[in-house]
């Protein structure tokens, strides 16, 4: 599609708008065990609809639209209190690296049932003992014959007890002179003989992460995605889309959910015949300062990311911007619960001490704060490299 | 006036006020005079490069090139710490010029020509009470005047107990005016205490300017604040990455540790944030609107503060001892930021402000709609 047959990007906010308010938008129940039947179902919904793959080219089942489309699209549903599709990880993250490094015959196997829904990916990068220092991993890759044999073990898998495939990293040449020349990216799918999952209760009640064990797990070579030894590059391209993109999403559902709370806190005072203490109104101030500049940040990444400047040092500026913002916002509607945090009256009051609690993370999962900034450090301000 | 100029134009404005500034500061008489807080030739040189024209309008004689225009000139101002009463030059006295009569506007005039000094006396930047003005005569007092004792007239947000706040022209010569300057520790802001003792103020010195004129005009000065506060943090963040490369201690850069390298990456996103938070604030403000809302502009403000005094502070960290001296100068900067912060309310008179407005009975927010 060429710029001049594309919809404006406001035409297509307003049709995705009005779909969205006809929509049968599901609402999620509080236990994770009842949420992945209801995403899956929400993905394929969206996907008959036409909604997803939007920025994705036509020959592989996209729309063929721009980034800014996508972005447009992603901020309707998080202002329509819609769920992401299941496949988030897939769409945002290891698709686009698949379309990137991918050969023909890859993208034509794995792309289209990613797009409708049909298989859904997860990430094997983290190991118990490679997380900041991931270049460490473990988890080893043997070539016997046409394939790959591979044992170890991965932790922090979103979402993989409902998964189908998994964009893995092996370690294929514990020779190689730097510990990431000797790293493959591989497709394994979850439903391999040895790959067994175990879920990992969080600190607010969820199981969205798991625990991944391979044992000696056969997987084609033609399942290797760009060079053997070569997964490095292509690993940092995905946590590069990790951090921008996920970020532009998470940005605009942090402020929904600061309006709800400003609502909330509005009805509560009024209720109550009260004005707000200097404390929580300069506490909704500040959070509103920061909301906005992040905004302000984003809109530079949405530049960025159509012009395919990805990976970027400024992918990490927008990682802790949005844990900034994040932390902020889940410790105000938390601290606001005064004595009941830890026991909260209402469903509402359970949501925020989740929230906070998951916000905690959000400095360490997808490369920790300490990590960012030595990126920052070294890659943005050009100083040496650390110690 | 104009709102909507070509980015690339604004960029253009603020490349060449840059160059200008570098120029006339690599002459040592005007750095000297500078550092002590005013240099005419600076003054002289700006004033002739159109930097007052850029936000009067074009039926006024002005550029019109609008608010993205103007902070892009208070970013230099910022980066560069040039001294002297910008805000009031490139800002107030356009923004008053539309509602002025013939006789004030003559004065008005000479300022922009950059042939006389008018600033502001605005009790809200300081939270004083302003002076009181009854009968066409006006009494009491107005802190922190920037060029106060020097200027050759101000202009004057003062109450009339009839008609609430009201903005009056006042010649700096007038009898029942008096200046009394203010040692500062901050060499880049001169300024002084302003006491008006019966001063007669002529219906035509009177300058009818509705409320909504004020609350636009004290918006516009919180974003160009702003605006120099970021400039200032992004000096001092630069500064800091420079002085940690060259500066050696354990055999290697103080900026091959993580420990200053962490100090050094949060000083950059901060100041990344409020250069982004202020372009699309400028981008955004329309200086035609009636009803200006003011509640981006006030974040923005408390937020560029708090990057500010924070980057400030960090720059102090990490240049360690020498910090701490005279002789270190990029003191002039931190101080300057300190200035700036304490006007039109500070992080924390800014935020407590936001968060009341939207915290309000029934107060109408966008948030996430």
């Amino acid at each position: 599609m060429t710029a001049d047959s594309m919809p404006s990007v406001g035409d297509f906010r307003r049709r995705a708008q009005s779909w969205l308010a006809e929509a049968d938008i599901p609402r999620l129940p509080g236990e994770y065990a009842g949420r992945p039947q209801l995403l899956r179902a929400w993905h394929r919904a969206l996907y008959k609809a036409g909604w997803v793959g939007i920025q994705w080219p036509r020959d592989v089942g996209g729309l063929g639209l721009s980034v800014h489309h996508q972005l447009a699209f992603n901020e309707e549903l998080a202002r329509a209190r819609a769920p992401q599709p299941a496949g988030a990880i897939g769409l945002e993250i290891v698709g686009p690296t698949i379309l990137k490094y991918g050969t023909q015959a890859q993208r034509d196997r794995y792309i289209p049932p990613l797009l409708a829904g049909d298989e859904l990916w997860c990430q094997g990068f983290s190991e118990p003992d490679a997380g900041s220092d991931l270049a460490s991993l473990r988890t080893n890759g043997v070539i016997d014959g046409d394939a790959l044999v591979i044992t170890g073990q991965k932790i922090w898998t979103s979402w993989a007890t409902d998964t189908d495939w998994c964009a893995l990293l092996v370690r294929t040449d514990p020779a190689a002179t730097r510990p990431h020349h000797g790293i493959s990216y591989i497709l394994v799918s979850m439903h391999a003989p040895g790959v067994t999952v175990k879920p990992i209760v969080m600190l607010n009640g969820d199981a969205e992460f798991n625990e991944l064990f391979f044992d000696q797990v056969r997987v084609p070579l033609a399942n290797v995605l760009g060079e053997l030894n070569g997964g490095w590059a292509l690993a940092m391209d995905t946590l590069g889309w990790e951090r921008a993109g996920y970020s532009i999403r998470r940005r605009v559902e942090n402020e929904v959910a600061f309006g709800e709370l400003v609502d909330h806190t509005q009805a509560q005072l009024e209720s109550a015949d009260r004005q707000p203490d200097a404390a929580s109104a300069t506490a909704f101030g500040c959070v509103y300062a920061q909301l906005k500049a992040f905004e302000a940040l984003t809109k530079r990444s949405a530049r960025r990311l159509a012009e395919g400047a990805v990976p970027s040092p400024y992918d990490s500026v927008d990682k802790l911007w949005l844990t900034q913002t994040e932390q902020a916002l889940t410790s105000l509607a938390f601290d606001l619960l005064r004595a009941e945090r830890t026991a909260p009256i209402d469903d509402d009051g359970r949501e925020r001490v989740k929230r906070f609690l998951y916000g905690r993370a959000a400095s360490v999962y997808g490369g920790s704060s300490q990590i960012q900034r030595n990126l920052i450090a070294e890659r943005l301000l050009g100083l040496p490299r650390g110690r | 006036m104009a709102t909507a100029v070509p980015a690339e134009m604004a960029v253009e404005l603020t490349q060449a006020a840059d160059s200008l500034v570098k120029r006339e500061l690599a002459r040592p008489e005007v750095r000297t005079a500078a550092r002590e807080g005013w240099s005419a030739d600076l003054w002289a040189a700006t004033a002739a490069a159109g930097w007052f024209d850029v936000l009067a309008g074009e039926e006024h004689g002005g550029l019109g090139l609008g608010p993205v225009a103007a902070a892009g000139l208070f970013s230099v101002i910022g980066r560069q710490l040039v001294p002297g009463p910008y805000l009031d030059h490139i800002v107030m006295v356009p923004m008053i010029y539309a509602h002025a009569s013939a006789s004030v506007r003559s004065r008005l005039d000479r300022a922009r020509a950059g042939r006389a000094l008018i600033v502001l006396a605005d009790p809200i930047a300081c939270g004083s009470e302003g002076a009181l003005l009854v009968d066409g005569s006006l009494t009491g007092r107005a802190c922190l005047v920037r060029y106060g004792s020097v200027a050759d007239g101000l202009v004057v947000i003062a109450r009339d107990p009839a008609r609430g706040a009201v903005v009056a022209f006042v010649d700096a010569q007038a009898p029942g005016v008096t200046a009394a300057p203010r040692d500062s520790f901050d060499s880049a802001s001169v300024v002084a205490d302003v006491r008006f003792d019966q001063v007669a103020v002529p219906g035509d010195f009177v300058i009818p300017a509705p409320g909504a004129v004020i609350h636009r005009l004290r918006g516009v000065l919180r974003l160009m604040i702003a605006a120099e506060l970021t400039g200032l943090a992004r000096h001092l963040l630069d500064a800091s990455v420079g002085y940690a490369k060259f500066r050696e201690q354990f055999g290697r850069p103080i900026g091959s540790f993580q420990a200053v390298q962490q100090i050094l990456a949060e000083m950059a996103i901060q100041v990344l944030g409020a250069e982004a938070f202020t372009a699309d604030c400028a981008a955004q403000c329309d200086m035609d609107r009636a009803e200006p809302d003011l509640t981006d502009t006030i974040a923005l403000k408390g937020f560029a503060s708090q990057v500010a005094r924070q980057v400030g502070e960090s720059a102090l960290q990490v240049h360690g001892g020498i910090a701490f001296t005279e002789e270190f100068d990029d003191n002039r900067w931190f101080l300057h930021a300190l200035t700036l912060q304490g006007l039109y309310g500070d992080e924390a008179a800014s935020f407590d402000e936001v968060g009341r407005t939207l915290l309000a009975r029934s107060a109408v927010h966008s948030l996430g709609k």
